[in-house]
């Protein structure tokens, strides 16, 4: 049944093409990888390694913020296993939160909005410079369905932290260590549930949203349904309620030197409260018991290896990894392979991870002048902003003219998801769409809007200030329209922008931006470029 | 899977036999030939707001209430009472929600007590019993919110909204007859095959340099060639597709604000600017050539798992977003008063679900099922509690399901009846109802009967 879903996903892709409304401007069927159909994009030479600038360009777009000249370079020479290897023994790049993020006076017009913007501000700082890219990626793309929101500063990179810390361990230990930070622990009430007065909240989302989902599925992500079709759900009320005691006790590590503003102590893990709010009976989950009488750590680890063992966990994990690195719609086969890695490694998500990127479907669309009808995710606006950080060199993070850190703050708030169900839902489909792409929900009007303003967001200043090596990019513009196009072409295009965006830069640079300032031509033109199709999409 | 076997499976889902399974295509020929124009607006209180607090009987059942929540419950001489009596009550309202009670006394707002989704009538005794037949994924934020804009429990996402007007209008004639205020994916307005509006509470005439209004502006006309961009990648059609949507609405939208003013009254905060964008959509559309529409509003956030009267602490109490809530209403109704409009607008409050009675940990309340719900508009006979009953505020009482007796209530009133009355009004015939709300077939009444005839 699948195997029909999929050609006929195929065959309503043609479809688009014929019953389009103009003649298809994208070359669809290059022979050549690098034709003159291109425009004026002069070819880049291979180096001797097999992988093409093209396919290393695509390669960073899914495995790091974003590729830049350098990363490109990297992994050209190493080629991409090599270079996976590499980025999984780099240590973390934490937080490191200033003292002024952590003690603050709350509610003060001055000192809150310091600490709160300052979030951001280190988040894309960290994706410019960290040289743990490959990390980075992946604790985002656990973030995303395993999120904490909050409105106190220090609640928010403290999370983020622990996910950083354990993004590429088990994944045992990662939810051991997302269950005791103190900020998922206050973000869903779980340092509010012991014995006498039960908090389900964390109980439930831990099971529904970051283990084994609501329904049963197959190895390849399927529903598993009865004989009359309807989904099988994974577990009842009755299990949220013994889960809910299996986790309960949990408090923050609080003394009495620790600032009002970190009451939480959120850096650090959370510790059994006093033993009697310990519900010390015995539990019965997905239909495994766990004894009466262990101690709060031991349920912990009894609770937490029953999720990870279930069946659903290994290809609903998978799935959500491959859909925010990778492609939004997977087809079974890919989910079932990365599941069985994951089954077979114990949960080791380097090797997880290192298995999605050098999967076969990942690796499809490495060849520009192939057709790959359904590999691929639409970016979200983080990743919009850190591959036009990357594409321009910059070394901390560009704020914009009003002093904010990013130019698409409605649509996605680093690391403060608005809910516990994180930015996007997996499983969105557009209204009259065949394709599951999440990300295309954020795709909205402000968000159409800021992009295209942003030589209108951006000073010289804000640009200067975060280290971005603009210079080349004026160069360019002032030496000819095609080196512009060129430079434009390598560094957010993968060396192949359209000719359709090739001919509307020229048109404007001709005509509406001829008199413009070296700087206005440059910034205008990118904020139309980073709206294309063709930059929008992993 | 083919499309009939996926509306049969759809149908089971939904609590259908294999004798309801009827294609909607083929059903929802209803014939459009409405005339005039109606509106039904729905706003969804995101998080569960706690109904109990929004209601609140101030006679001899508040003692049960404030002793199942004893810090958590308002105070009885803080209440703001209703004159008369409901289900054998008086009551009181939230104070934050005082601004409201010239519209109930005028008959323009009414409350429907105990609402939620149902597969069938269900008491609590059935519940308890495990004999019930209940709705899937029940507590669940994102399930309950979207089985109570008439998802069906399976892969289909569509609500009643996106259904019904397909229903209403087979031939996708209307114009512009599902909108959503900052939101791609309400359940409500989504149907099967139709494109939804999204409008921004601050509309602009710019993207970039583009003017949306200046068709000979060089931005406008590349940006409109990027929105016929074409690729046999799907993932970079679609962006494409959305593209071209965004920007014909962001073009439309433009000349809605520009050709109308917001009209006075509305008030700075969320849902206020919501609402006034709301107000100015509807003169545009009305005059413009809409017939029906429908607009869905999601807002505030209500998941009072802790602090639910508010400190100076997040995530907000209650009482300041229902303060919120009420201010907004208030100015609505009146901009629609200005505007000549009221007849032609109704107006929902929904929720995903209850609230434990039971308060958690931390002053607050858990996950829990039935709800009320208000309504609004000339079009409603309001002044009323619709229902048969007040649930009881005993916990453990006759209508708590929790087994450990936290206090949920099984709803009285099914979300798809609420739904069959809007829906008959705005001129869905009674023999399309089931198929747009599959489940009403499993009630002997289809609507609460709370719309003006």
């Amino acid at each position: 049944m699948n195997k029909l879903k999929y050609t006929v996903y195929l065959v309503f892709g043609c479809l688009l093409l014929s019953c389009g409304d103009q003649t298809p401007i994208h070359s669809v069927a290059k022979t050549d990888v690098f034709s003159n159909a291109d425009g004026q994009v002069t070819p880049l030479a291979d180096t001797p390694s097999s992988l093409g600038f093209y396919a290393a360009s695509r390669f960073l777009d899914q495995a790091s913020w974003g590729p830049t000249p350098q990363s490109v370079s990297e992994v050209r020479r190493l080629g991409y296993a090599a270079w996976i290897d590499k980025q999984l023994s780099l240590p973390a790049t934490l937080t490191n939160p200033p003292n002024y993020v952590i003690d603050y006076t709350a509610n003060d017009g001055v000192t809150t909005p310091r600490a709160l913007n300052w979030v951001p501000i280190r988040f894309f700082e960290m994706t410019a410079i960290g040289q743990d890219q490959l990390r980075q990626r992946v604790s985002w793309a656990i973030y995303n369905f395993i999120p904490v929101g909050s409105g106190h500063a220090i609640v928010r990179p403290s999370y983020y932290d622990f996910v950083q810390q354990n993004s590429l361990s088990t994944y045992d230990q990662l939810l051991k260590a997302i269950t005791l930070s103190p900020s998922m622990g206050w973000f869903l009430n779980n340092q509010d549930n012991t014995a006498s007065v039960p908090n389900e909240n964390f109980a439930r989302e831990v099971m529904q949203l970051f283990s084994v989902g609501l329904v049963q599925l197959n190895m390849d992500g399927s529903i598993k349904r009865d004989s009359s079709g309807t989904p099988l759900q994974t577990y009842t009320q009755a299990d949220v309620i013994d889960a809910a005691k299996a986790l309960s006790g949990w408090g923050d590590n609080w003394n009495k030197n620790l600032p009002n503003t970190n009451g939480c102590n959120c850096q650090v893990p959370m510790i059994p409260r006093s033993s009697s709010l310990h519900n010390t009976s015995s539990k019965k989950i997905l239909g495994t018991n766990i004894a009466a009488n262990q101690t709060i750590q031991q349920d912990l680890d009894s609770f937490v290896k029953i999720l990870v063992n279930h069946p659903n966990t290994a290809p609903f994990v998978s799935k959500r990894l491959i859909q925010n690195l990778v492609t939004s719609d997977p087809s079974p086969e890919y989910i079932a392979r990365i599941a069985k890695v994951f089954v077979d490694s114990k949960a080791d998500l380097s090797q997880v991870i290192k298995a999605i990127l050098l999967d076969t479907e990942a690796r499809a669309g490495d060849n520009p002048s192939a057709q790959t009808a359904r590999v691929g995710k639409i970016k979200e606006p983080v990743l919009i902003r850190t591959t036009l950080m990357r594409g321009l060199s910059c070394k901390a993070t560009i704020m914009s003219k009003n002093n904010s850190a990013q130019a698409d703050y409605a649509a996605q708030d680093p690391i403060n998801a608005p809910t516990v169900f994180g930015y996007v839902s997996p499983d969105y489909k557009a209204p009259v769409s065949l394709t599951n792409l999440p990300e295309q929900s954020l795709m909205n009007l402000s968000a159409l809007n800021n992009r295209n303003s942003l030589g209108y967001n951006f000073t010289m200043d804000n640009l200067q200030n975060a280290g971005c090596d603009i210079a080349p990019f004026l160069t360019a513009v002032q030496s000819s329209n095609a080196d512009l196009i060129q430079l434009f072409s390598e560094r957010f295009f993968r060396g192949r922008m359209p000719t359709a965006l090739v001919n509307g830069v020229n048109a404007l640079l001709n005509n509406d931006l001829a008199s413009e300032t070296a700087f206005n031509k440059v910034f205008y033109l990118l904020g139309l470029l980073i709206s294309s199709s063709t930059f929008g999409v992993v | 899977m083919d499309r009939r076997t996926f509306i049969n499976r759809l149908l089971v889902a939904g609590g259908l036999g294999s004798s309801g399974a009827l294609t909607f295509n083929s059903t929802f020929a209803a014939g459009s030939n409405l005339s005039g124009y109606k509106a039904l607006i729905s706003i969804h209180l995101n998080g569960g707001c706690d109904g109990n607090d929004v209601i609140v009987p101030t006679d001899s059942a508040y003692v049960d209430y404030s002793k199942s929540r004893p810090n958590v419950a308002l105070k009885k001489d803080a209440l703001t009472p209703l004159s008369g009596s409901f289900l054998g009550h008086t009551m009181g309202l939230n104070p934050a929600l005082k601004s409201l009670v010239p519209l109930f006394n005028s008959g323009k707002l009414g409350t429907l007590v105990n609402v939620g989704p149902l597969v069938k009538p269900t008491t609590a005794q059935e519940v308890l019993a495990g004999t019930a037949k209940l709705p899937p994924f029940l507590y669940s934020h994102p399930e309950q919110t979207a089985l109570v804009n008439g998802w069906m429990g399976d892969q289909d996402p569509s609500g009643w909204g996106g259904r019904a007007m397909e229903s209403l209008d087979p031939s996708s004639a209307f114009k512009s007859p599902l909108l959503s205020i900052n939101n791609n994916q309400s359940t409500l307005v989504l149907g099967q095959r139709s494109k939804i509006i999204t409008a921004s509470s601050y509309p602009s005439t710019n993207i970039g340099r583009a003017n949306l209004l200046d068709p000979k502006n060089q931005w406008t006309q590349i940006l409109d060639s990027l929105s016929r961009f074409q690729s046999p990648n799907q993932v970079s059609a679609e962006y494409a597709r959305t593209f071209k949507g965004i920007f014909a609405d962001a073009q439309e939208l433009a000349l809605a604000a520009q050709k109308v003013p917001e009209p006075s009254g509305f008030g700075a905060s969320n849902i206020s600017r919501q609402l006034a964008m709301v107000s100015r959509l509807l003169s545009y559309y009305k005059t413009t050539g809409a017939t029906r529409q429908i607009y869905s509003l999601q807002w505030g956030s209500f998941d009072t798992h802790t602090n639910q009267r508010g400190v100076s602490d997040t995530p907000l109490g209650q009482d300041t977003q229902l303060s919120d809530l009420a201010e907004a209403l208030v100015s609505f109704q009146a901009a629609l008063d200005q505007t000549g409009m009221s007849n032609d607008v109704a107006l929902l409050v929904t929720t995903e679900f209850g609230r434990t009675l039971d308060e958690a940990s931390g002053f607050g309340s858990d996950h829990a099922w039935g709800n009320h719900w208000l309504v609004m508009g000339n079009a409603i006979k309001g002044a009323q509690m619709y229902g048969s009953k007040f649930p009881s505020l005993v916990l453990g009482g006759a209508d708590d399901a929790h087994p450990q007796k936290r206090g949920y209530w099984v709803p009285q009133i099914s979300s798809d009846q609420v739904a069959a009355d809007f829906l008959t009004w705005l001129g869905l015939p009674s023999s399309a109802l089931t198929a747009v709300l599959p489940n009403l077939s499993n009630f002997a009444t289809k609507t609460v009967g709370f719309m003006n005839a």
